[in-house]
């Protein structure tokens, strides 16, 4: 829109040093011929009370400052501002820091260069950035939007995406190619159980970004039954860090090698298979969608309708919010009966080891 | 039973995330006991015998069950149901920090719970 252009692009730059702000200030004044606002801030309570008094395009930080450093005021930012675009500028460009700030939501990461060309350079750079639309896609916190939530809307919708998911000790990512989840790798771990440890952390962020072929197509599953597989393994795992197993156990059952150290990796996530042997998802209206191995379609759509009913009538009763599901355990095994608005689903597994909840 | 089972409520609960717990006895008797300001005895009594009925809405189906959550948006309410159709709810908040099990442990327990 043409008021847009018009508009004046703001600038916030966090930086300890006063003497570069004042630099800045005046020389990307000047090379902006008006079009910039720039407003600098010597630490990150300064620069929180800026972006208070107003939004900006573009926060540009410095690595090294006291008390809060660049890259943990850059994770800040993606908590309390998500979808601010946060340029990192820097004396240190190490390669180390540079991933470390686009994996933690850097939007650029810029090397302080003292020669004039190096400032043109950044001004460029911050000009391109500020005058680019918002990225699409999200970036989320795992606390409040499930990562189980986020793959599931994407399959649903037959998409097409990259879950970028990290945390302080685990970095992986899971691939949507048409609504399918055909790949996912943490660490050296692939495949189904890279993708079962990722979606049991307990915390951390997530990105989704556009789709790029995996180097391999290392998961064939229906997305159903995959998620499925996780969220009990989710559970058991959260059983399992309260009475943790010993590794040397699991090691015996599984066959496989743990690599992961991360505690927040749920240990079983590496010791099961799928064990699921019923499934069927309807639509919100009742309409079969998908059924596998169903015992009666009928029967089984007929129960999610009586759940839906005897849900509300308890949502009425009881501060509860939205159903979600009922998780029953049987002499034979674990039954899931979930109902959404546009879905339903009920799965069958067989008896685990572990009782689950 | 309501003291065998008000002797049970002191020695095992609360646990994290507790709002409430209810026992429905064979007999149709109902005792509860909040934790919170969050759920009313009126709502936590009402909403145990829904609750408990779902065990025989997928009893329709030829499952039978004796452990069963029902879980929301905000609550959590695992149920635990015995061979003399005895029935405990615990009301749980829904948050990441409930510890399954702490609350499987409970259900157990109230599985070997004489209650005459």
């Amino acid at each position: 829109m043409p008021t847009e252009s018009l508009r004046p692009k703001k600038f916030l730059f966090v930086d300890d040093d006063t003497n570069f702000l004042a630099g800045i200030r005046q020389l990307f004044s000047e090379m902006s011929k008006g079009t910039w606002e720039i407003f600098t801030a010597e630490n990150h309570s300064q620069a929180l009370g800026v972006l208070r008094q107003q939004p900006v395009d573009v926060v540009v930080l410095d690595l090294e400052m006291p008390v809060m450093d660049g890259l943990q005021f850059l994770r800040l930012l993606s908590k309390t501002h998500p979808g601010q675009q946060v340029v990192i500028l820097t004396g240190r460009a190490t390669e180390e820091n540079r991933n470390l700030c686009l994996e933690s939501g850097a939007a650029l990461f810029l090397e302080k260069l003292i020669a004039p060309e190096g400032f043109a350079v950044v001004f460029d750079s911050l000009e391109a950035l500020a005058n680019t639309a918002p990225q699409e896609g999200f970036r989320g916190m795992m606390r409040r939007v499930g990562l189980q939530e986020v793959l599931q809307m994407e399959c649903l919708g037959r998409k097409s995406s990259i879950l970028e998911i990290f945390t302080g000790k685990v970095r992986g990512r899971i691939f949507v190619a048409e609504g399918s989840i055909i790949h996912a790798e943490s660490g050296s771990l692939q495949g189904e159980v890279a993708l079962y440890g990722l979606l049991g952390l307990r915390g951390g962020e997530f990105n989704l970004r556009p789709f790029s072929e995996p180097s391999s197509r290392t998961i064939t599953g229906q997305y159903e039954f995959l998620l499925m597989e996780a969220a009990r393994l989710s559970d058991e795992g959260a059983a399992a860090l309260d009475n943790p197993v010993p590794s040397s156990i699991l090691a015996e059952t599984s066959g496989i090698q743990q690599s992961v150290d991360d505690q927040q990796v749920p240990d079983v996530a590496l010791s099961a298979a799928p064990r699921i042997q019923e499934v069927l998802l309807g639509s919100g209206s009742g309409e079969l969608l998908y059924e596998c191995n169903c015992e009666s379609i009928e029967g089984r759509l007929t129960l999610l309708q009586r759940i839906e009913q005897h849900a509300a009538r308890v949502s009425n009763m009881l501060p509860a919010g939205r159903f979600n599901r009922i998780e029953t355990t049987t002499t034979e095994g674990r039954i899931v009966c979930q109902v959404q608005p546009e879905m339903r689903l009920f799965v069958r597994s067989a008896s685990v080891p572990t009782a689950s909840i | 039973m309501r003291d065998t089972c008000e002797q049970f409520f002191a020695a095992r609960l609360p646990i994290t995330g507790l709002a409430a717990c209810g026992v429905r006895l064979s007999d149709g008797m109902v005792i509860h006991q909040c934790f919170n300001r969050w759920l009313t005895p009126q709502q936590v009594r009402q909403a145990l015998t829904h609750l408990a009925q779902g065990f025989e809405l997928i009893q329709q189906d030829k499952v039978a069950a004796t452990r069963m959550a029902w879980v929301f948006e905000h609550l959590r309410v695992d149920l635990s149901l015995r061979p003399d159709q005895a029935c405990l709810a615990l009301f749980l908040e829904n948050r990441p920090e409930l510890r399954a099990a702490e609350i499987q442990g409970v259900l157990e327990a109230f599985a070997e719970l004489p209650l005459g």
